[in-house]
């Protein structure tokens, strides 16, 4: 299967119409395509907000808005390459936990800041490889197996330590990932380490997923399975590749968060599947496999994000984030459903 | 269900929320509790029970078990841990089960180790949905029901903190703080969990406690933390922007303080200029907050492992027909690095509760 007979299964593709008539093609992105629509609405509540508070677009805002949504973005980087595979990786949450408790020991016990990251994204490594070995030897639905990893690992997490693992170590540049910023740049502002981090996670797997062959086998292995290995694709090899990369990218949040938070927290990461599992689909991607961008991704990262960090701007009592991040999730996907019929596609 | 803490997990928001919700024990709705007749002397008498010298008559119970919520909360490790050491001194023999949230497992555990024990402690996952089984269970084996956290009936009497009144004390250190170092200016932020009456009672407690020597203070912003780390520390950092003012931080338990002062630290504030008020001290991770000379200045210690010397205390009273009264209140204190020795000794294990000076905390007046 090649790439652009690929890209056409992704409904949020413009699909070259944009080539002949660019305002066209522009409109047509917006009103027909769940990218366009999540962009519209985040434009449209970046201007309700900016209106309604003095400080939503600051600077000091407009940065800790994105570092809030560093670590939901990365894992979301890992869970859009596993849905559009058509797999699902529940044990996320419990990921941020398990990983946070063990590399703070780690940091304790060795002082030294690769030797926590490298074990860090071990741990990532094996669980995805375990996530992988599980659903794909065994045949057993990665929503089931992914489910008992989640629950392992938050069990393994509580054993492991009794409480919070504190910082022991001090290391400045541990701290600086969560905290620090990377640079100063004028006219823009003091960039923080977490929002670099999720750029170069974005651009590196937006390429990937977009330009390599591993992306477009992605696609195809998620959009038509059978066909794939007819073409002589390895859908296990390309499903193991999604759930490791899922696991890294989980671990990776992970250490992220444990240097924001200075301390591995057992009970770190509770719903936190919801929430990356939520805006991946938010975003366009389908868990019937072989639909969805990053862009679409990041998009419903962006719009979650902004909602939250608004209600709480604006005064409004923050337990309204829950039930109103549910609301948008079902407002995007009416919306979805809407574009699809309106477009013929359902 | 096993005798040893069934440790089955499950996941999500819910859990966590409920979690926190029993955890933070709502004092606020214990019954109106000023012991009179009987019920003082018998409260006199589980505060000042000594295994070595029991009054005399006094049989000691063979066996007592906690049926706990959420065992896997450092709460409850250092509670059963204090329930365990003083069991151990009566030559108890003492077992935990853990509920993990599950009222369903909470009332089958319950009910299954009812007839095998002496003396059962209980945490209700529910208090409400809990009242009509232990009021039945207590008519049917006879046996003293001692209730930890939450007001449940049928219990023989319950053993908890004052939430509101703890809240006061450090509300009212937060502002004579704020009077002496800040000018008199106080705008706190609340890192709360406004769906728990007990932990909405810290939060009030906190307001009225500040304002009660600063009238002029303003809780300037109240968010939900859920009373997670994690989760206080984004709720926090929207918050801190929205209001640069805030140079007070409370949060209704250690984690929530703790995201609070990581939340404000991430912007950048100048903590020379904020004070972080905390709630439970119950872990590390708050004591060595406060001895750090930080921000992090107060808390309202709650001293889980006195606690549950009072609830092994209280069984083996109830064990030998001493009337109780509804609620016995145990102390709190607002600590902080000058007075955090004066609770606990640090060690090479950690910090060790000194009871004796636990013991002495005044809990006139609160219920």
């Amino acid at each position: 299967m090649g790439a652009d007979s690929i890209r056409t299964l992704d409904v949020g593709s413009p699909a070259g119409r944009s080539t002949r008539r660019p305002l066209a093609g522009l409109a047509t992105w917006l009103f027909r395509t769940q990218e366009g629509v999540l962009l519209l609405v985040l434009l449209a509540l970046c201007v309700v907000l900016s209106r309604l508070s003095p400080v939503f677009a600051s600077e000091r805002n407009v940065f800790v808005l994105l570092s809030q949504i560093s670590l939901t973005m990365i894992t979301a980087v890992g869970m859009t390459l596993l849905i559009v595979g058509r797999e699902v990786d529940l044990s996320v949450g419990s990921m941020q936990a398990f990983v946070g408790v063990v590399a703070m020991q780690t940091l304790n016990a060795t002082s030294n800041l690769f030797a926590g990251l490298a074990v860090a994204i071990l741990a990532g490594v094996v669980v995805g490889l375990v996530n992988a070995g599980l659903t794909l030897g065994l045949r057993i639905n990665s929503f089931i197996v992914t489910l008992a990893m989640l629950t392992i690992l938050r069990g393994l997490a509580y054993t492991f330590t009794d409480a919070a693992v504190q910082n022991a170590h001090n290391l400045e540049a541990f701290r600086a990932i969560g905290i620090g910023f990377i640079a100063h740049i004028p006219g823009v502002g003091r960039i923080p380490w977490p929002v670099v981090i999720t750029a170069v996670v974005f651009v590196a797997f937006a390429l990937l997923l977009t330009r390599t062959t591993i992306g477009r086998y992605v696609y195809a292995v998620g959009g038509n399975p059978r066909a794939a290995e007819l073409s002589g694709v390895s859908v296990w090899g390309v499903k193991t590749f999604c759930f490791v990369v899922t696991g890294v990218l989980a671990a990776v949040s992970a250490f992220i968060l444990i240097a924001r938070l200075n301390s591995g927290q057992n009970n770190a990461g509770f719903g936190f599947e919801l929430q990356v599992i939520g805006a991946v689909l938010l975003g366009g991607a389908s868990l019937a496999g072989g639909q969805g961008t990053l862009v679409g991704t990041l998009l419903a990262v962006l719009l979650l994000g902004t909602l939250n960090n608004g209600i709480i701007l604006l005064g409004i009592d923050s337990s309204w984030q829950l039930a109103v991040n549910g609301l948008i999730i079902l407002v995007a996907v009416l919306l979805d459903a809407r574009r699809r019929r309106a477009v013929g596609q359902e | 269900m096993p005798m040893t803490g069934s440790r089955t997990r499950w996941t999500g928001k819910l859990v966590a929320l409920s979690a926190a919700a029993l955890l933070l024990s709502p004092a606020a709705l214990a019954q109106e509790a000023t012991p009179t007749g009987a019920g003082a002397e018998g409260e006199a008498l589980v505060r000042a029970m000594d295994p070595s010298a029991l009054p005399e008559g006094f049989e000691v119970p063979g066996s007592a078990t906690h049926i706990t919520n959420y065992g896997v909360h450092e709460w409850y490790q250092n509670l059963t841990a204090g329930e365990a050491a003083r069991a151990e001194e009566y030559e108890i023999e003492f077992n935990q089960v853990d509920a993990n949230l599950d009222l369903q497992a909470s009332l089958a555990a319950v009910q299954e180790v009812a007839p095998q024990v002496d003396v059962i402690n209980f945490t209700p996952v529910n208090e409400e949905a809990s009242g009509p089984t232990i009021t039945a269970l207590a008519e049917e084996v006879g046996k003293p029901i001692i209730c930890e956290s939450s007001p449940t009936d049928g219990c023989t009497t319950l053993v908890s903190i004052d939430d509101y009144a703890a809240g006061f004390k450090v509300g009212v250190w937060a502002g004579e703080y704020a009077r002496d170092n800040f000018g008199g200016t106080a705008n706190a932020l609340d890192v709360g969990l406004p769906a728990l009456t007990t932990t909405v009672a810290r939060s009030t407690g906190f307001a009225e406690g500040l304002q009660s020597v600063l009238p002029e203070a303003r809780i300037v912003a109240s968010v939900d933390g859920q009373g997670l780390k994690d989760t206080a520390v984004q709720v926090s950092n929207d918050a801190l922007t929205a209001n640069p003012d805030i140079n007070i931080i409370f949060g209704i338990n250690d984690d929530s303080a703790l995201g609070g002062l990581q939340a404000f630290e991430s912007q950048g504030g100048d903590t020379s200029q904020l004070l972080v008020v905390g709630f439970g001290c119950e872990g590390v991770a708050c004591k060595d907050a406060l001895m750090a000379g930080g921000p992090y200045k107060v808390s309202a210690a709650m001293f889980p492992e006195y606690q549950g010397r009072l609830l092994i205390d209280a069984g083996v009273a109830a064990f030998n027909d001493v009337e109780l009264p509804a609620h016995i209140v145990a102390p709190t204190a607002a600590v902080t690095a000058d007075n955090l020795g004066d609770y606990y000794t640090q060690g090479a294990d950690g910090y060790e509760p000194n009871f004796e000076a636990i013991s002495q905390i005044s809990v006139e007046g609160e219920e």
